[in-house]
């Protein structure tokens, strides 16, 4: 395969891979160093790319590990409430409808309450609309992980985003546990 | 019928074929509580994915480009100390790898710059990029195929012996494979697949120092294994 072929399909890759690990760490600066640090990575690597490589699991992969790795260097425990969170979403360009903004400051909420183990299944699946064999297959995970993970994750989801059955939402949990 | 969370979400998401998913209808149909809990699960997806790609931030105009700054920058450097250490050190790990590799099996006891025998050669005379041959102790892939910039044609590969696994590359002169670099690396989990792990450091700068074109498209690899890699230089 050609090295621009292969640029190419890297570049394009870039929307999507940002926007996964936006919604991971939940911050525009992580989710921009994460994104560069992939293509780094991608670019050093694409000589041992070939037409069949799944080049997009393989980026997943490699974003969702370095942010592994930065969580573990943070030793973060658990994710407060950014307080600059909510005015990006407002700040970056969103259709001015508050509505919107609202409702993406709660789905981002929600997701940064998910421990990472969950969060980067529920991302995948919920998110960008994988398969559970292609979250399966870029995570390098069984698919029965795949399922209970998600499991456990949409319990949270529905809980934190429509409130305990019955009940109408009013407070959404902030925080959680890493 | 019990239908479990799993299940459902399994049915809300499409997963489900044939019986199975006929099962979740008729069992839903006929329940309205678990109709209620199927409706919830379904909503989650619309409430996630839909404000969030509405919001997500444009990435940075130039991660591209830095990504390719960055290395640019790295590859000059090891380049740098790749030639400043070609007759120590690399000759070294080029030795102690091949030493290694070829002790006691089909390989032959080679030395840096001697022509290559065994699997090795084999692999490289006539496997395509991406597949795999070699011995019952021995199997190699090669990786890819470039054309370096004295013309000499020169192949990638990963070799696995027992536990031992390397990353190295061979070019083509007076008729046979010579070893460029050989670094040890991990072995690949589940034997050849693509490896996550990053090419060794050892092995792209000594391909960078070959100032090698894009790697060769299968069809021209073809080419090259049915002419016996027999180039104009030959």
């Amino acid at each position: 395969m050609g090295g621009e072929d292969i640029e190419a399909r890297i570049a394009a890759l870039i929307p999507r891979l940002h926007r996964f690990a936006w919604v991971l760490t939940g911050a525009r600066a992580d989710a921009d160093d994460i994104t560069q640090a992939t293509l780094e990575r991608a670019l050093i690597n694409k000589r041992t790319f070939t037409a069949e490589t799944r080049l997009e699991a393989w980026v997943i992969r490699v974003a969702r590990n370095l942010w592994l790795d930065q969580l573990r260097r943070k030793k973060v425990r658990a994710v407060p409430l950014d307080p600059v969170m909510l005015g990006q979403i407002h700040a970056v360009g969103a259709p001015d409808d508050g509505e919107t903004r609202m409702e993406a400051g709660e789905a981002m909420r929600a997701v940064q309450a998910l421990p990472p183990g969950q969060r980067e299944i529920a991302v995948l699946v919920l998110v960008e609309g994988y398969t559970y064999q292609e979250a399966a297959t870029a995570l390098q995970v069984p698919i029965g992980t795949v399922m209970s993970r998600l499991s456990r994750a949409r319990r949270a989801l529905v809980d934190l985003l429509l409130g305990p059955e019955g009940e109408p939402a009013v407070v959404l949990a902030q925080g959680g546990e890493l | 019928m019990s239908i479990d969370d799993q299940t459902l979400m399994a049915f809300a998401d499409g997963e489900l074929q044939g019986e199975a998913r006929d099962a979740v209808a008729a069992a839903v149909a006929a329940d309205p509580v678990l109709a209620r809990r199927l409706e919830r699960f379904g909503a989650v997806r619309a409430l996630l994915a839909d404000p969030l790609k509405a919001a997500a931030p444009p990435p940075r105009d130039d991660l591209l480009e830095a990504a390719r700054a960055s290395v640019a920058r790295e590859a000059a450097t090891r380049r740098m100390t790749f030639q400043a250490l070609a007759a120590g050190v690399a000759v070294v790990v080029v030795a102690l790898g091949v030493t290694l590799l070829g002790r006691g099996d089909g390989l032959g006891h080679l030395q840096p710059e001697a022509p290559l025998g065994g699997a090795l050669r084999m692999a490289l005379d006539d496997t395509a990029s991406g597949a795999s041959s070699g011995t019952v102790m021995t199997k190699v892939q090669p990786l890819y195929t470039v054309v370096a910039a004295d013309g000499r044609r020169c192949r990638a590969f990963r070799a696995v012996r027992g536990s031992a696994a390397y990353e190295g590359a061979a070019c083509r002169s007076d008729g046979a494979w010579r070893l460029v670099v050989l670094a040890p690396i991990a072995k690949p989990a589940g034997g050849f697949t693509q490896a996550s792990g990053d090419e060794p450091p050892a092995v792209t700068a000594a391909i960078d120092a070959l100032r090698p074109g894009d790697p060769l498209e299968p069809a021209a690899e073809r080419a090259l294994i049915a002419a016996g890699w027999r180039p104009a230089r030959e």
